[in-house]
């Protein structure tokens, strides 16, 4: 068992060339916000930091030529590469062990909203994030997932009605 | 954890979405809740992690802005939103809980028409499972008994079957055990799609307490559920063709009421060697064991078994599977049979570990992450989805954003599946169920034309065909085809029975290979041998 060591809190990460760490830092609150809403708050950290390391240490990455899209894809492709499955076995075992499965984060406001959007293949969640959180029009999220307008209209019009017919 | 919304530049008036919803404005309200739940979730994440040190400076510094205990039951709470509010209200497991069909409650009234027994098909219809292990008594009608309408009721066949019912001014159809089991899994992506496209639900069960998900067309199976007879398939129909009229809460409260249970009692085992597939399966459902088979890329159910696991005469717990292997006495049981010589494929090691966990992907490799979250995955005879290549002389290709690229001379293609990730399929010059090989490049972590690069690069660089043996191939006269086949292709040989090229097609052709046997064989030329039945 390794001892977790709370870095200092000013201490720079090493290793980064300072346009990496520029870069992360006008990025990380809204790659959090998106891993949050794809992966849920409590894995949302471990998603970001898993997903900027892999674009970081990625031999192509110097040559990216939109970053801040790179990173948004590399966020959306971490919770698609197997997050959920480390969820979904984190929660079975938990449920086995007769902990309270209908606790709910921070004393949500709107239960059947987050289920319903838990519910959404994980394209389509990242497209209704960047819609209405992110505040993008289509062609700005297409350009933030690197996928056509016409996909985005077509995740966010399936998206609203798997919404809605589970909501209303 | 803050109160503060995360993003400054985000605006309070988004452009651009109202376009989207096919709706000017959401008059249901959907749009604010939408984003007043990102901004809960992004406000419950807290503040960013700190960026870990590089590689090489000492151990990442992941920050944890919450105790590990609250991490755990968020994750729980997440798992049940991911699962469905099916889970959340599930009301316990009182025996005397009733269902309120559609309303997506529970009462604990006695139920006025008694338990239902699970209905047992007649000897007409041959059983895959046990039907003691699916647990219907809690629902409030009784369901009428249908074989499935894909399988032929007949004494050599068999398959799941239905329990119909109508609920709620919906049809209700639950197919034991689930359609997914023991399909290649090509098929199971165009079932799920099927599926879902008619505005069905589709619950998966698996063996335990509350196990279950609505499940969709993007969304992983978890492997250790994949087990025989553990789960089954929920389909709720509305009463217009399109689905549209679908209620979440008559799937929610079926699955509230249906249960795979493990039946009480010992059984002993029941002697099946020697029998049909079929017949050997049915014997064991109806004793109460799970039956399951190594896994053959021929079907048939008239195949003889001749091994079982556990042996006959066991006494062992009802809900026991039993193994069962159905190829001819004396020849190996191949773990994975194999149509394609493997064996001449070198793939570089950078392409990782051999899977064959997938049958129906026969082998395939799955690549490190390269770059970010992009997967590469090598198939042979390769199980492309929805692209088309004929067998004519020069390859057609029926995809949009398609590429005809040349590698060492022979012509590949190159597509690229929307989201899914470009698809190279190289000719590798052999004829027959061989030709094609795909090397698949998955996911969105960087544009197509890196994606694009990375797939020719593996093709050219990373995966050699070796040339074929020089010596006799084996003698596969006598063998039934399938049992040929996969012991010519272990030998280096690309066997060829005629079947017609049709990448589409491939597996199903595969898996309709007749069992009938070889009575000669041919070599066509190096490496290829031709088998007559």
């Amino acid at each position: 068992m390794g001892v977790m060591t709370e870095p200092a809190a000013d201490a720079p990460p090493l290793g980064w060339p300072p346009e990496d760490v520029a870069l992360y830092e006008a990025h990380a609150p809204r790659l959090l916000a998106l891993a949050a809403a794809l992966a849920g708050p409590s894995d949302a950290d471990d998603v970001v930091a898993n997903a900027v390391l892999r674009s970081f240490t990625s031999p192509g990455w110097r040559t990216v030529a939109n970053p801040g899209a790179y990173l948004t894809r590399a966020v959306v492709n971490e919770v698609r590469a197997g997050h959920r499955s480390a969820m979904r076995r984190s929660a079975r075992e938990a449920r086995y062990a007769g902990r309270d499965e209908t606790t709910r984060p921070d004393g949500d406001p709107d239960p059947d909203l987050l289920a319903a959007l838990a519910r959404l293949p994980v394209q389509q969640r990242a497209v209704t994030f960047l819609t209405y959180w992110a505040d993008l029009t289509p062609a700005g999220v297409a350009a933030e997932l690197g996928i056509s307008e016409g996909s985005v209209r077509k995740y966010l019009a399936r998206a609203r009605s798997t919404l809605r017919k589970g909501l209303l | 954890m803050t109160d503060e919304p995360i993003d400054p530049t985000r605006s309070s008036d988004p452009t651009g979405s109202s376009d989207l919803s096919g709706s000017s404005g959401s008059t249901d309200g959907l749009d604010e809740r939408l984003r007043r739940g990102f901004d809960h979730l992004a406000r419950a994440a807290g503040h960013p992690p700190p960026l870990p040190d590089a590689p090489g400076h000492g151990l990442p510094a992941l920050h944890r802005s919450t105790p590990r205990v609250l991490v755990a039951a968020a994750i729980v709470a997440i798992l049940v939103l991911t699962a469905g509010a099916v889970l959340v209200a599930t009301g316990g497991d009182d025996p005397g809980e009733d269902l309120h069909a559609g309303t997506g409650t529970t009462t604990s009234t006695e139920p006025d028409h008694g338990p239902k027994e699970t209905p047992v098909p007649t000897s007409s219809h041959l059983l895959l499972c046990p039907p003691a292990l699916l647990d219907v008594s809690r629902l409030p009608v009784q369901p009428t008994l249908v074989p499935d309408p894909g399988v032929d009721a007949t004494a050599d066949s068999s398959g799941p079957y239905e329990l119909t019912w109508e609920q709620d001014g919906q049809t209700v159809r639950l197919q034991y055990p689930g359609m997914f089991h023991d399909v290649p899994m090509t098929d199971r992506g165009r079932s799920r799609s099927d599926e879902l496209d008619r505005g069905g639900m589709l619950v998966t069960f698996t063996r335990g307490p509350t196990l279950a998900r609505v499940d969709d067309r993007d969304h992983e199976r978890d492997p250790d559920t994949n087990v025989p007879c553990h789960e089954y398939d929920l389909l709720v129909e509305g009463p217009d063709e399109d689905g549209a009229a679908i209620e979440r809460t008559t799937a929610r409260t079926i699955a509230e009421a249906v249960r795979i249970v493990d039946p009480p009692g010992g059984v002993t085992v029941p002697a099946v060697t020697g029998m049909s597939r079929a017949e050997a399966q049915d014997a064991l459902a109806r004793a109460g064991l799970i039956p399951d088979w190594t896994w053959s890329y021929v079907a048939s159910d008239a195949t003889p078994v001749t091994v079982q696991e556990p042996a006959a005469g066991t006494t062992t717990a009802a809900g026991t599977v039993v193994t069962l292997a159905t190829d001819q006495p004396g020849f190996p049981v191949p773990g994975t049979p194999i149509a394609c010589p493997m064996g001449r494929l070198v793939v570089d090691a950078e392409m990782g570990t051999p899977s064959t966990e997938e049958p129906g992907a026969i082998v395939s490799w799955t690549e490190k992450p390269f770059p970010a979250g992009i997967h590469a995955q090598v198939s042979w005879p390769n199980v492309t989805g929805g692209s088309r290549i004929t067998a004519e002389a020069e390859p057609s290709f029926e995809q949009r954003n398609a590429h005809r690229i040349t590698i060492n001379g022979r012509p590949a293609l190159m597509h690229d599946e929307d989201l899914n990730g470009p698809h190279l399929v190289y000719d590798t010059g052999l004829p027959g169920l061989c030709r094609f090989l795909e090397v698949g490049v998955y996911g969105d972590g960087a544009t197509f034309a890196e994606r694009t690069d990375r797939a020719i690069e593996l093709a050219t660089e990373k995966i050699t065909i070796l040339p074929p043996p020089t010596g006799e191939p084996p003698d596969v006269t006598g063998l039934p085809l399938r049992a040929a086949v996969d012991r010519l292709a272990r030998a280096g040989f690309a066997p060829v029975w005629g079947e017609a090229r049709a990448i589409n097609d491939e597996v199903p052709t595969l898996l309709r290979v007749p069992t009938t046997t070889v009575i000669a064989q041919t070599v066509t030329e190096p490496g290829v041998v031709r088998l007559e039945t």
